[in-house]
């Protein structure tokens, strides 16, 4: 019921949804980076539940792509690899939660989850488990309690703006293309 | 913010012979006029929310320093740095000390009106600071030094043609590039400066107080490149953006973002808290927050307090048939329109954008748009006596129109006038009226008070 909620206003504002299985996950990904012929692509290697993160890494590739964790050691510390981040053509993330009533990607910040791989590459691919849809925005912000992360992202269709005459065009600093896929249990 | 008294007649005067802004400022208000009344009849609560969203405000707007005090503390606590502002120039001030001290040379910015209200671009290019714009309006009207016609739409006034012929001579672009193709340019040109950029400055839609985030939406991205890549974070706030819960947020969203373009939510909204934390990643290494006051704290205590109110929509300026005809620049301040014209005399004290009271028809289409129901109409009407003393011609014609007797004699020379085609002694009343009207006819035959007076229920 409100997995439906979330696929009509989702789609409503373009974001590209896939309902699919585990089993289908690998032919899926090959189509895609065949499809956009995307030689590297964004791949966070933290906050992933087993065994999603090694099934998406093996396919993407054994299609012949170099994934980029964004994640490189620095003095001190973390940081992100941001030039191979910007170059990436496909940014591939998991998405824990999702609001049916605002068609929403949620993204909370946390070390290791990061919000770029899902804004620099051209192409965002978030994968979610079908359980994770929540039914309202109020909701769900009521789950942190006064623990809020530094960065909490809402992801609601692709990039775009108005700017221009009043007229509709993706793509402007973040990815023209969202897709979505939904894996159900 | 002009040093020169405005002159919206004369401005408009201008305005509305400029077709081509006509236009584009008629066909964008459409639009949004359009998108707005679709998405609120696809919410069937929408009134409601409505009276919610003015009822917590008058909460709120009725004793702002404690919701200033709370928001401060938490966002101290979440390890923001939060500075208080009094006016325009201390903003600038600690704007440019906040860059001086973590040595920043470039800075992306996304779009504020708060930022335009203490011209802060100006302020910091001063101090030798490099400002980018990065929302595409925003982008446009830095290429081409102007100032923003709209509150949402900032480059509402141009059209493709303009804004290609403007990409061409500042970027190097082709000639006559389609809408696609110039967002292309802009997304291209922007990337590297992202990437490049000390400090990131925004300004904050909503600001919470229980949890001390900022709330930022916008639809091109450009926001979570500003808060998450550079270094340095700095959010000018207004102290009238506070909501007191997290809690509230969702609602005051629903009604911001129905308002301003038609969405249920934004493409994208970040709540920022705080500057990155212990073992992240990403985010600033110092987030400042600016809460501004410039007159907001006297307003709240004014009988115009409910213009605090504003989640600056823009549905007003759509929907107001004088922004439609003359466009955002006319009105020479910040902020334009019924909101603008309530707002911007208060905030610069009565003497300044004294006419802008008067660049209004009292329709009340702006009181019917309004998301927190500001009351424009009754602000406009009451700001016309505030600012400007009523001329002698005016004050006599009210004093006749309260006694009877000279109400009548009034009406016998004005039909004796009107009959004479608008000449005669008391036709300078009517100079200003009949500068673009042709004077009335009288009516024929008998005048109403000589029909009231057969009336059966009047003996």
């Amino acid at each position: 019921m409100i997995l439906n909620q979330y696929l009509a206003k989702a789609r409503g504002v373009g974001v590209d949804i896939e309902l699919l299985s585990l089993s289908d996950l690998n032919l899926r990904l090959a189509a895609l980076v065949d499809e956009l012929k995307a030689k590297s692509v964004a791949l966070p290697l933290i906050g992933w539940p087993e065994p999603l993160l090694l099934t998406v890494k093996t396919e993407v590739e054994k299609c012949g792509s170099v994934t980029v964790s964004p994640r490189r050691r620095m003095d001190g510390g973390y940081e992100w690899n941001r030039s191979a981040l910007g170059s990436a053509t496909l940014g591939i993330t998991f998405c824990g939660a999702f609001v049916a009533e605002t068609g929403s990607l949620a993204f909370p910040s946390g070390p290791g989850f990061g919000t770029l791989a899902s804004l620099l590459p051209e192409t965002h691919l978030a994968l979610s488990y079908a359980k994770d849809c929540r039914p309202d925005l109020g909701g769900y912000l009521a789950e942190f309690g006064a623990d809020i992360p530094s960065r909490l992202t809402f992801v609601t269709g692709p990039s775009r703006t108005g700017d221009i005459e009043a007229s509709m065009t993706t793509c402007v600093h973040g990815p023209g293309r969202v897709l979505h896929w939904i894996i159900s249990a | 913010m002009n040093p020169v008294a405005p002159n919206f007649r004369n401005a408009s005067r201008d305005a509305v012979k400029n077709a081509q802004l006509v236009a584009a400022v008629r066909k964008s208000s459409d639009l949004l006029s359009d998108l707005m009344a679709r998405a609120v009849a696809n919410t069937p609560d929408f009134e409601a929310l409505r009276d919610y969203g003015r009822a917590r405000k008058l909460e709120i707007s009725g004793d702002l320093e404690k919701y200033v005090q709370s928001f401060t503390a938490h966002a101290r606590a979440a390890g923001a740095v939060v500075h208080r502002a009094k006016d325009a120039a201390e903003a600038a001030r600690l704007a440019i000390k906040i860059a001086a001290d973590n040595g920043t040379k470039t800075a992306v910015k996304g779009k504020s009106m708060t930022a335009e209200e203490v011209e802060l671009n100006e302020a910091l290019e001063a101090a030798g600071i490099t400002v980018t714009e990065t929302d595409m309006g925003e982008f446009i009207i830095q290429l081409a030094h102007e100032k923003p016609s709209h509150i949402m739409a900032p480059a509402i006034h141009r059209s493709r043609a303009q804004v290609a012929e403007l990409f061409t001579d500042k970027l190097g672009t082709p000639p006559d590039l389609g809408v696609e193709a110039l967002v292309a340019a802009a997304r291209k040109d922007l990337r590297e400066k992202f990437l490049a950029a000390d400090m990131g400055i925004t300004g904050g839609n909503f600001a919470i107080a229980d949890t001390g985030s900022i709330v930022l939406v916008s639809n091109e991205g450009n926001i979570r490149m500003t808060t998450t890549l550079p270094r340095i974070q700095l959010a000018v706030v207004g102290i009238d953006k506070i909501i007191p819960e997290m809690a509230d947020m969702p609602k005051f969203l629903a009604l911001l973002a129905r308002s301003a373009c038609g969405q249920t939510i934004s493409s994208y909204m970040s709540i920022v808290t705080g500057p990155r934390r212990a073992g992240e990643e990403e985010g600033p290494e110092q987030l400042h927050i600016i809460l501004l006051d410039n007159g907001r704290s006297r307003i709240a205590k004014g009988p115009y307090r409910e213009i605090l109110h504003c989640l600056h929509c823009g549905a007003c300026l759509s929907h107001c048939p004088v922004y439609r005809a003359v466009g955002g620049h006319a009105y020479q301040a910040t902020y334009p329109g019924p909101m603008g014209s309530v707002i911007s005399p208060l905030i610069s004290g009565l003497g300044i954008y004294a006419d802008l009271p008067n660049a209004c028809t009292l329709c009340g289409r702006c009181a019917e748009v309004c998301p927190v129901r500001v009351p424009l109409p009754d602000y406009l009407r009451d700001l016309r006596s505030d600012v400007k003393k009523p001329p002698f011609m005016m004050k006599l014609t009210a004093f006749g129109a309260n006694t009877p007797s000279l109400y009548r004699l009034g009406m016998i020379a004005m039909r004796r006038m009107l009959k004479k085609g608008g000449k005669g002694l008391m036709a300078p009343a009517l100079k200003e009226w009949t500068v673009c009207r042709e004077p009335p006819k009288p009516q024929e035959g008998e005048s109403f008070r000589d029909w009231w007076r057969t009336r059966s229920y009047c003996k």
